[in-house]
């Protein structure tokens, strides 16, 4: 075996160079497939955003646009469920109104479980409140968790945290729907991060917007039933008010009519 | 990976021949012939079992994204 030439030298070197750029094209090309994904996945964010604002602004039926909440705010901030759920006006029950990413089994299972508003405000407190209304509950304050609502797999409920920014099986992340009074309507529940991590304190404010939409669409919701209800009286009243016109001038009417007849 | 200066012989190709080196034998990931491994080069322009030769793989900003290895020449 001999020692290869300066010529041959020169000639892998060609082959070195095309393999580098070879490898730069595929790192580029990698690039901005990427890019691509990503700017893919912010447009169909917004439309669904714009489209719940839509929805939002024209007054849509309240659970499809809680459903849009709820849909657009899984889809942003990359969790596998979520929910909207509303108090009951003089009543201790919640009601379960949207759901996003639970299978048909499942959402029947939530749905028809009993939910308690009392239950549900023991987690609102200040010492797990991370932002203005949003509550974050980590498992190892929940007991045994055997009163959950919703779990999605058994055997990760008395499993440690994987690490301190790790979700766990139990955590639970509320947001509170105020309306102006400040009082609370209802909230939003995001679960399961597709990241398997804890949204950090950044994110949960940015997730808080979608939980002020939501009330929105709660409080123009009741005023349109309102106003929706006052336009039905005032037409009951108009229609009313002509029947009795109608009453008081039809024998005048009558009377003119046979005066009229009567010869000079 | 020795890229040294005194080893460079091309624009991007080093050669590093087993007189250069400090490695033991039990670092070389390959040895095809263990025995030729311990014996010296035959004559200057014969190819060593521990010869070494290097070909950088530059990116366009100046880079070094990887390397290509070419060993044990036919002839």
């Amino acid at each position: 075996m001999k020692l290869p030439s300066l010529q041959t030298i020169q000639e892998i070197e060609l082959f070195a160079n095309l393999s580098a750029v070879a490898i730069e094209n595929h790192n580029m090309y990698k690039s901005v497939a990427t890019l691509l994904q990503e700017n893919e996945k912010k447009t169909i964010g917004l439309t669904k955003i714009l489209d719940l604002l839509r929805s939002v602004i024209r007054v849509d039926d309240l659970d499809t646009v809680l459903q849009k909440v709820s849909d657009a705010m899984a889809y942003t901030f990359e969790f596998r469920k979520a929910g909207v759920s509303l108090f009951t006006k003089g009543s201790d029950l919640v009601n379960v109104h949207a759901m996003t990413g639970y299978t048909e089994e499942e959402e029947r299972a939530v749905r028809s479980a009993t939910i308690l508003k009392s239950k549900i405000m023991e987690d609102f407190r200040d010492e797990f409140r991370i932002t203005k209304s949003g509550y974050f509950i980590p498992g190892e304050q929940q007991g045994s968790g055997e009163d959950f609502t919703f779990v999605e797999n058994r055997d990760m409920m008395n499993k440690p945290r994987a690490s301190p920014d790790s979700w766990h099986e139990l955590d639970l992340l509320y947001f509170g729907m105020y309306d102006r009074e400040g009082n609370i309507l209802g909230y939003l529940q995001p679960d399961y991060p597709k990241n398997g991590k804890i949204p950090d304190k950044e994110t949960m404010e940015s997730m808080e917007a979608f939980s002020n939409i939501a009330t929105i669409a709660v409080e123009n919701s009741a005023m349109f039933k309102e106003v929706e209800s006052a336009r039905n009286q005032v037409r009951m009243y108009l229609d009313l008010l002509t029947h009795d016109v109608g009453n008081l001038v039809n024998p005048i009417n009558a009377y003119i009519e046979v005066i009229m007849a009567r010869p000079n | 990976m020795e890229f040294r200066e005194d080893c460079k012989v091309s624009r991007i190709g080093y050669f590093l021949p087993v007189e250069k080196q400090d490695f033991t034998l039990d670092q070389f990931l390959l040895v095809r012939d263990k025995d030729a491994a311990l014996k010296p080069r035959i004559s200057p322009d014969s190819w060593h079992e521990l010869d070494l030769l290097y070909f950088a793989l530059m990116s366009r900003s100046g880079d070094m994204i990887g390397y290509l290895q070419v060993d044990y020449p036919f002839d």
